[in-house]
């Protein structure tokens, strides 16, 4: 079966919890920065990535805490989490090298 | 907590509601935290415009979803099979009745798209053409087909309404269709070769069914001697289709029914697919039905009733029957599908 192309909130995501495990709202912030504020996710986008992650396999559970009288569940990224971010950076990685190649025939650098 | 968080937090809770209550109790307090957290830090007072529509939408997906994991993938999938094939019978009935301009009425009376009467034709097209692609072993195939057909439907009224010379069909019936359409999205249809030609079977029967209930409750007498023969003999002119279409109905919950019925009772679970199927027919009956009951040719008591209630009939034995058979059969374990009904371990 042929991969499915991971979607750009998806592999934020990841990426950003390859830092460690955090909560829903460090992650949302994460995520903000690490695409330069071009990508913003609210709550309940946030929480359906995270359900169907987990369901994935792609994400787990790591842990809880109540902080200021409100509860902060924590997620990691799983080893086929892991995984999958790896294949999905090295076609990424693979399509801008093409990319790179073709603007240098036309003699446009990067 | 300051009197403005709680009064913030209340109002976020409400929007929370949205969600199922399982997804709720398991998530409602973590994500109420991160949504108060991201308003205090944005200097928010009350819920954002933004964030009050990415909560209901995310909370009506959920409850759907939700919905849909009650329903095993095979009750889905021959509950799309029964769609299909069903809508399918009335794209045909609504293609002769109600598209083909049989009638010498004026053309200034009526309007035309192109030569046909509404843009309705094209959706009846893509349901015809979904049934082909189940018919021809491609499940797939026809789930993207149907799927464009819906978002066609949803559009026709639009276009209607920016070209008064591409009429749509009426908005009950776009938005029945819909309804159908998005029960025959739950699933994929089941591609053996015996379930084929069980569709061809039901498609077939209920095209006959309705051209037969058509001459059974009037016939030649809905068009008056002055109009022209119709090509078809027991087909009513497409201005009366609207009767045919509401008896043809009823007749295609009557055919589901007994289907069913006979499914179950030959071991096959069928009962909550055919219900699930039966559930937009049944809208669309009474609807029309409603309609109906106002001009002098009511849907009473004859053929179509006496069908319905032998189906229903047929269809609650072969339930008992089956439950039974599974209750008194030596060491078997039963199991039961969405509809309650026990399988057996061969079936």
């Amino acid at each position: 079966m042929v991969p499915q192309e991971m979607r750009e909130p998806t592999l934020l995501i990841l990426t950003a919890l390859t830092e460690g495990p955090q909560h829903g709202y460090a992650v949302m912030q994460r995520v903000a920065e690490l695409s330069d504020g071009r990508v913003t996710l609210r709550p309940g986008t946030l929480y359906a990535a995270i359900d169907r992650l987990l369901a994935e396999g792609l994400l787990v559970e790591a842990g809880e805490e109540v902080v200021d009288g409100r509860l902060r569940r924590y997620y990691d990224v799983s080893e086929d989490g892991l995984l999958a971010l790896a294949a999905e950076a090295r076609r990424l990685q693979a399509n801008a090298s093409r990319a790179v190649r073709g603007l240098r025939m036309r003699g446009v650098t990067t | 907590m300051t009197p403005d968080e709680t009064r913030l937090e209340r109002r976020f809770r409400m929007l929370l509601g949205a969600y199922p209550a399982a997804w709720r109790e398991h998530r409602a307090e973590e994500v109420l935290g991160v949504l108060v957290d991201s308003a205090r830090d944005r200097g928010r007072l009350r819920p954002s415009l933004p964030d009050i529509l990415d909560i209901v939408a995310h909370g009506l997906v959920a409850r759907w979803m939700s919905l849909l994991l009650h329903l095993s993938q095979h009750v889905r999938g021959r509950a799309a099979l029964l769609v299909i094939t069903s809508v399918g019978a009335l794209s045909t009935a609504l293609l002769v009745l109600a598209e083909l301009p049989w009638s010498d009425i004026p053309r200034t009376w009526i309007s035309h798209a192109g030569p046909f009467m509404t843009t309705g034709v094209v959706v009846y097209a893509g349901w015809l053409a979904a049934l082909l692609l189940v018919l021809a072993g491609r499940p797939r195939g026809a789930r993207v087909t149907l799927a464009a057909t819906v978002l066609v439907t949803l559009l026709l009224p639009v276009v209607g309404r920016l070209a008064p010379e591409l009429p749509a069909p009426p908005l009950t019936l776009v938005a029945l269709l819909v309804l159908f359409g998005l029960v025959g999205l739950l699933g994929t249809a089941p591609a053996d070769r015996g379930t084929r030609v069980l569709a061809g079977v039901t498609f077939l029967g209920m095209v006959a069914g309705i051209a037969r209930t058509v001459d059974l409750t009037g016939g030649p007498d809905l068009y008056g001697p002055d109009l022209p023969p119709l090509p078809i003999p027991g087909f009513y002119r497409s201005d009366y289709g609207i009767e045919a279409i509401a008896h043809g109905a009823a007749l295609g919950i009557a055919f589901a029914l007994l289907i069913g019925g006979l499914l179950t009772l030959a071991g096959r679970p069928w009962s909550a697919a055919v219900l699930l199927a039966t559930l937009p027919w049944a809208v669309f009956s009474l609807l029309l039905g409603e309609w109906h009951l106002t001009s002098s040719r009511i849907l009473g008591p004859g053929p179509v009733t006496v069908a319905l209630v032998l189906a229903a009939a047929v269809l609650m034995v072969g339930a008992g029957v089956r439950r039974c058979a599974v209750r008194f059969r030596p060491g078997g374990q039963a199991r039961a599908d969405a509809g309650g009904v026990p399988i057996m371990p061969h079936g």
